[in-house]
């Protein structure tokens, strides 16, 4: 009877507990079934100001949310890694339309990939041609002046870090992109048409150069020293002319490695060497690396000659590390990544033929979602791809005949991209353009010009490389491209009168959205970082 | 015939892995027979509890654990417009391993392999090792209440929604059920849920509350996924000395999504028919927000059926599914067709449902048409650029260990 009593009660109280946790999940499904009482979509955050001029309604669209949730993924990596520093590669972002630019190739292929806020198809591709070797980003600040071996002056994109295999009119479009914000930037110095004509004359110059190459008469931007002043435009001619001035006199080591007051020996510059003009941006500083930073950049030289082009072009000892500095302020996109100067021996033991060599932490290319990709991953490590794809796109591949990768660590290695520090390798620098505009020292029509260079050195990059299945680029392209380029012309640049200002509008929201959710754009850290 | 070692594992298996309310309500006295759409082993086995320890190992009686493992290995040949390629490939290992005690309480705690470099990394653990993480993991706690079976869970379970159209569901090894396959849901996250069954299965109700960002992420915002699924089973009949059951489900869930809580709302229907030797379904989702974008709508329909036509000898199968990643853009869909033979090489002990049947070992051969409309091409507008053909031979295979504190025998099998 007892027992029968208990067994009872027990069931009593279970039966209310059980009444109880019905109740309480019934009550959560009703609560959530209403859309005010849905935690999904909250409202702005009432105590925080938008900057002037942006509408409410950007900061909070859907679109300005999924910015938020899409730059978060992108960077998580980094934010968890190097918090400060990914702060202040937000906080570039935000300070102009350009670096906003720089900053987001992975929310332009996602828009070019996947459904839903925009749908820009082509009528110029195929499967074929939907693998092709791309630059990645490519955009007018990444395209360079080099010395290659036989002391040539070239101009080549020189940023491959988003290089992978995939359609080639995304390089085309994103080309043409990165002149029409520069265009927006110097709408006072260029007139509607001219900024048009600008951005049709990347996609020009890329059909003219695919129909060159296929008569075998594509364009070199191959210069003797001296000439390519004169030969290259205003806008590429200047830079030429600076990286030959800047290189000859080994400008790099001046300032970035001096030689000591006893004049026997170089030490690393380690300090400020130019302020920035961002709040919580470093422009260019240098520092002393950690221990654990020193050993970790011994053991990527350690294994980097391996993967020259021709190790036999230097003398045994001529990487013998005798300087390191960590420097912090380079790029936009790879702003918080670890990058190193190293002062190594050069060919002989007299410093003026030390050499400065850089080494870049390279992280992974943009995705190309759901787009197959056999075999994409026929790379060892992120540097290694960066290296084959630099070597393969540019004119050839002693461009930099110091251009190599590293890797080090054990389960999960991190790569770099190890390059020539020299100041014959120069960037085209957007700022510099809008200023030289501005004093009229180039015209208009100088940067037309460049657009369609630019625009053939899309072209001829990718005619030089295969497929991902092997398949002559040039070949393919052009099979997709047909008789009707002018066509392509046409989409290409609708698509950016379409897109581009959607970029600027994309700004917008993300200036709104640092300024209400601060320059985490309110993550949640896993853990505490450094 | 049944050893005792099957016996011992498809009591202690089908309520530690499978955890189905229905299946725990189908164990007690209230539901004696098991319901074919859950699970529950042909023969109750009564020895686990009947003695009050176990001298030999000193554990309390009706203490008992269990693991298993499976196993689908494919060999893969894909013909696209652009390339072919054929790969072997590993689509699920998976390791489990738990403890209950007297069908009541427990844990368990399932591992699975996955490439450890994700869709947006090129290289993970040694370049793009597979490497085994915790797809479920969590405790349980399911008495008997009044004419049901009360079930709670908490910590990394399983989605209520795709765990009950998965016990209709019996060509997991070909692809996922539609609802995961198209990203709208995934299988398992961090939360907790209750269950109650009644009648024999006959009525079902489950609610669940969960971070919402799934298993391979931290919870990013503080709002939580509710997700409610509702199941009847009206219909139970024999068929060839074998109980058939109809199923009919439905679920809504309220969820957001990462930092910003974007909208990620599901509504859900699915009619399941379950059978030892015949399985059918058709499934439909509504997806209010899709892929982190609040404003996108897409919705998913799918039907398969498979059948032993020659019991272990030979069964065919079939399977459709149509994914509309935005219901606003035409052209937008991702329809698949999948139809092949299978045989299994080993007669399946208790192969009620799809997943937790022990043991098995098939072999499925079959042909995969994939077929992306214009929009939702990852290139929009180049026709074909993802359309593939596929012909695949894939081996499922799965087996499983136990031993409570009774004594008993205790083994494994493929």
């Amino acid at each position: 009877m007892t027992r029968r009593r208990a067994l009872m009660t027990r069931t009593t109280v279970s039966l209310s507990n059980a009444a109880c946790a019905i109740s309480i999940a019934l009550c959560l499904l009703a609560c959530s079934s209403i859309p005010s009482c849905s935690n999904a979509d909250p409202d702005m955050p009432q105590d925080k100001t938008i900057p002037a001029g942006i509408p409410e309604e950007l900061a909070n669209d859907d679109r300005a949310n999924w910015l938020r949730d899409r730059n978060i993924e992108d960077n998580r990596d980094l934010l968890e890694r190097y918090r400060a520093l990914t702060e202040g590669k937000f906080r570039k972002m935000a300070a102009t339309p350009y670096n906003y630019f720089r900053g987001t190739a992975n929310i332009y292929f996602r828009d070019m990939t996947l459904p839903g806020f925009h749908n820009y198809p082509t009528q110029f591709g195929s499967p074929q041609a939907s693998h092709i070797l791309l630059v990645g980003d490519p955009h007018p600040e990444n395209i360079g002046s080099h010395l290659d071996a036989k002391d040539r002056m070239t101009i080549d994109f020189n940023d491959f870090d988003g290089s992978t295999y995939g359609p080639y009119h995304l390089d085309v479009r994103r080309l043409a992109l990165g002149f029409y914000i520069l265009g927006e930037l110097n709408a006072d110095a260029m007139t509607p048409a001219q900024r048009q004509a600008m951005v049709r004359g990347v996609v020009q110059g890329y059909v003219d150069e695919i129909e060159r190459q296929n008569e075998d008469k594509g364009t070199r931007f191959v210069y003797k020293r001296g000439k390519g002043e004169r030969e290259a435009g205003a806008i590429l001619g200047d830079l030429i002319r600076r990286a030959e001035r800047d290189g000859d006199i080994r400008e790099e080591l001046e300032e970035y490695a001096p030689i000591d007051k006893d004049g026997k020996s170089r030490a690393m510059f380690y300090g400020i060497f130019e302020e920035s003009d961002i709040e919580g941006v470093v422009r260019d500083q240098l520092f002393q690396p950690t221990d654990e930073e020193r050993q970790r950049v011994e053991r990527w030289m350690q294994n980097y000659p391996e993967s020259l082009v021709d190790r036999d072009m230097f003398a045994r000892g001529a990487f013998r590390i005798k300087g390191i500095s960590r420097r912090v302020g380079a790029g936009v996109s790879s702003y918080p990544v670890q990058r190193y100067y190293v002062l190594t021996e050069g060919e002989t033991e007299a410093l003026d033929d030390d050499l400065l060599i850089e080494l870049k932490e390279i992280l992974d290319p943009p995705a190309l979602g759901g787009l197959p990709s056999f075999g994409i991953r026929e790379f060892s490590s992120n540097g290694e791809r960066v290296v084959r794809a630099q070597r393969a796109l540019q004119h050839n591949e002693r461009v930099d005949p110091l251009l190599g990768w590293s890797t080090f660590g054990d389960a999960a290695p991190t790569s770099v991209r190890v390059r020539h520090r020299t100041k014959y390798q120069k960037g085209v620098d957007v700022a510099r353009i809008t200023e030289e505009l501005a004093n009229e020292e180039i015209t208009p029509d100088d940067v037309i010009t460049f657009a369609t260079r630019a625009g053939t050195l899309l072209a001829a990059s990718h005619a030089r490389a295969t497929t991902l299945q092997g398949k002559p680029s040039l070949e393919v392209i052009t099979a997709a491209l047909g008789k009707k380029t002018a066509g392509f012309v046409d989409e290409t640049v609708a698509f950016v009168e379409a897109y581009g200002p959607e970029t600027l509008e994309d700004y917008d929201r993300f200036r709104a959205m640092i300024a209400l959710h601060g320059t985490t754009l309110g993550y949640r850290f896993d853990r505490p970082t450094e | 015939m049944k050893t005792p070692f099957v016996h011992g594992l498809a009591s202690a298996l089908c309520t530690a892995l499978v955890m189905a309310p229905g299946l725990l309500a189908a164990q007690d006295a209230v539901a004696s027979e098991a319901d074919a759409t859950t699970v529950a082993p042909p023969h109750k086995e009564k020895n686990i509890g009947d003695k009050t320890s176990n001298p030999a190992s000193g554990l309390p009686a009706g203490l008992s654990f269990s693991g298993f493992g499976q196993v689908f290995g494919s060999f893969d040949y894909t013909s696209m417009d652009a390339d072919n390629f054929n790969a072997f490939n590993l689509r699920r290992a998976e390791l489990g391993l738990g403890m209950q005690r007297k069908d009541v309480a427990g844990f368990l705690v399932n591992l699975e392999a996955v490439r450890s470099a994700g869709p947006r990394s090129y290289f993970g653990i040694d370049n793009n090792s597979l490497v085994m993480r915790v797809k479920h993991g969590f405790g349980f706690y399911s008495p008997v209440i009044g004419p049901g079976r009360l079930t709670l869970r908490g910590g990394m379970i399983p989605d209520v929604w795709v765990e009950t159209v998965e016990q209709g569901y019996d060509i997991r090894a070909i692809a996922p059920i539609m609802a995961e396959e198209g990203g709208l849901y995934v299988s398992s996250d961090l939360g907790g849920s209750i269950g109650y069954a009644l009648w024999d299965g006959f009525l079902e109700a489950r609610v669940a509350l969960m971070n919402g960002e799934g298993r391979n992420q931290f919870e990013l915002n503080t709002g939580k996924n509710t997700t409610a699924v509702l199941s009847v089973r009206p219909l139970k009949f024999d068929l060839n000395e074998k109980q058939a059951t109809l199923g009919l489900h439905a679920s809504y869930r309220d969820g957001s999504l990462g930092t910003s809580s974007r909208a990620n709302h599901r509504i859900s229907a699915a009619l399941t028919f379950a059978h030892p030797r015949h399985f059918g379904g058709a499934e439909f989702t509504q997806a209010n927000g899709f892929q982190g974008q609040s404003s996108l709508q897409a919705r998913g329909v799918s039907a398969w059926a498979n059948s032993a036509i020659y019991p272990t000898w030979l069964g065919v199968y079939g399977r459709f599914s149509r994914v509309r990643q935005d219901i606003a853009t035409e052209g937008s869909e991702v329809t698949r067709i999948q139809a092949g033979l299978y045989a299994d090489l080993i007669e399946p002990a208790d192969a009620e449902r799809s997943i937790f049947g022990f043991p098995r070992l098939r072999l499925y051969a079959g042909y995969a048409r994939e077929n992306f409309g214009e929009n939702a091409e990852a290139i929009t507008g180049v026709d074909g650029a993802t359309d593939a053909h596929i012909i695949s031979a894939t081996l499922s295979a799965r087996g499983a260990a136990s031993f409570d504190a009774a004594p008993r025998a205790a083994g494994s099998a493929p």
